[in-house]
């Protein structure tokens, strides 16, 4: 009984803390992006804008749902929803500390890569062959990546991978390897150069132009839920993942002194 | 112009929000693991031991001082006591 209510909590933990994150990267994102074009962002809701996220998320949750005449009702509202839920299901094998973990699983690395190849789906279901096409692409890149991350560690365990990074994380060993994955990362998450799949200037809004309401909220949550973690990939696999705090070597007396 | 400070709040809430996650697991765990640290990084002969720590108190975390194994503990095995289906 202990065990279920500890299951459920760690799930709150997990996801609530994610969703609000996600809430809040895109307000960083349209502030910074603001701050580089001379303008101020959002500014009016809450504090300094910061409830931007909020008041958009409660504007389109109460409006009206359109589906086109022609649609498949059932895999319109299936796409988004898919693309949501397995977003979120990354967050599972994510270790937060030595020891802080929903799921200890040994395949982690796999199994991220498989609920992050299964969000495709959600795409595809909304009709986007343009933006499969660009994920299923760069999917390989960032396999590719990850194999040689494996290669060197062993493991497919992502605290394993975090542990092995205690003296030199991968970054410096494998630098070059890190540019590829951090472009493979950008295009994955169709954030600009890569953004083609949206297009803004002249798709409107790429694949998600005929979602409205709520379902445009789950695609707008998950495209940033699979940007933070995509993050998280980048910060576990090349900066060392939580043991980023104290990570350097000491070194010798002897070779102190024949630095000077 | 620098980046205003106002546009680096959210990302401080941000990160706020994973310490969050981090301090509620870490009191999960806690709870879940008798008053004790989750075991991390466990390796397969970890494993084993948990697994016979299990067998014989009763607990993953369990701890006994006995020399000798404990009444039962022949057949705490779970694959020894499964039920049959054929």
């Amino acid at each position: 009984m202990l065990a279920n209510l500890i299951s459920i909590l760690e799930g709150i933990l997990l996801i609530v803390p994610a969703l609000i994150s996600v809430a809040f990267v895109t307000i960083a994102e349209r502030k910074t992006m603001a701050s580089m074009q001379r303008r101020v962002g959002p500014n009016a809701v809450g504090y300094y804008g910061l409830l931007q996220a909020f008041a958009d998320a409660l504007k389109l949750l109460l409006k009206e749902y359109v589906a086109p005449t022609q649609a498949n009702i059932v895999l319109f509202f299936l796409g988004p929803i898919i693309t949501l839920i397995f977003s979120l299901l990354g967050y599972l094998v994510v270790p937060f500390g030595p020891g802080l973990f929903v799921s200890d699983f040994d395949l982690g690395m796999l199994y991220m890569l498989a609920v992050s190849s299964l969000a495709t789906y959600g795409i595809l279901l909304a009709g986007s062959l343009r933006s499969t096409a660009q994920l299923i692409s760069y999917e390989l890149i960032l396999s590719s990546a990850i194999l040689l991350v494996i290669l060197l560690t062993g493991t497919l365990n992502l605290i394993s991978i975090v542990e092995s990074q205690r003296i030199i994380p991968f970054l410096y060993p494998l630098f070059p390897l890190f540019l590829v994955f951090f472009i493979g990362s950008v295009a994955e998450t169709n954030r600009a150069p890569f953004d083609l799949a949206e297009a803004e200037s002249e798709l409107v809004s790429g694949f998600m132009t005929e979602h409205s309401a709520g379902i445009f909220v789950f695609f707008f949550l998950a495209e940033y839920a699979s940007i933070v973690l995509i993050c998280i990939l980048n910060s576990v696999l090349f900066l060392g993942g939580y043991s980023i705090r104290a990570s350097f070597p000491r070194i010798r007396f002897d070779q102190l002194m024949s630095v000077c | 112009m620098g980046v205003p400070f106002e546009a680096l709040i959210p990302y401080g809430i941000i990160v706020a929000m994973f310490g969050v996650t981090g301090i509620g697991l870490s009191a999960t765990k806690y709870l879940g693991n008798e008053g004790k640290a989750a075991r991390w990084n466990r390796d397969t002969w970890d494993k084993v031991m948990m697994e016979r720590d299990l067998r014989i108190t009763g607990t993953l975390r369990g701890q006994y001082g006995g020399v000798e194994a404990p009444k039962g503990f022949e057949v705490s095995n779970p694959w020894k006591v499964e039920k049959r289906i054929f």
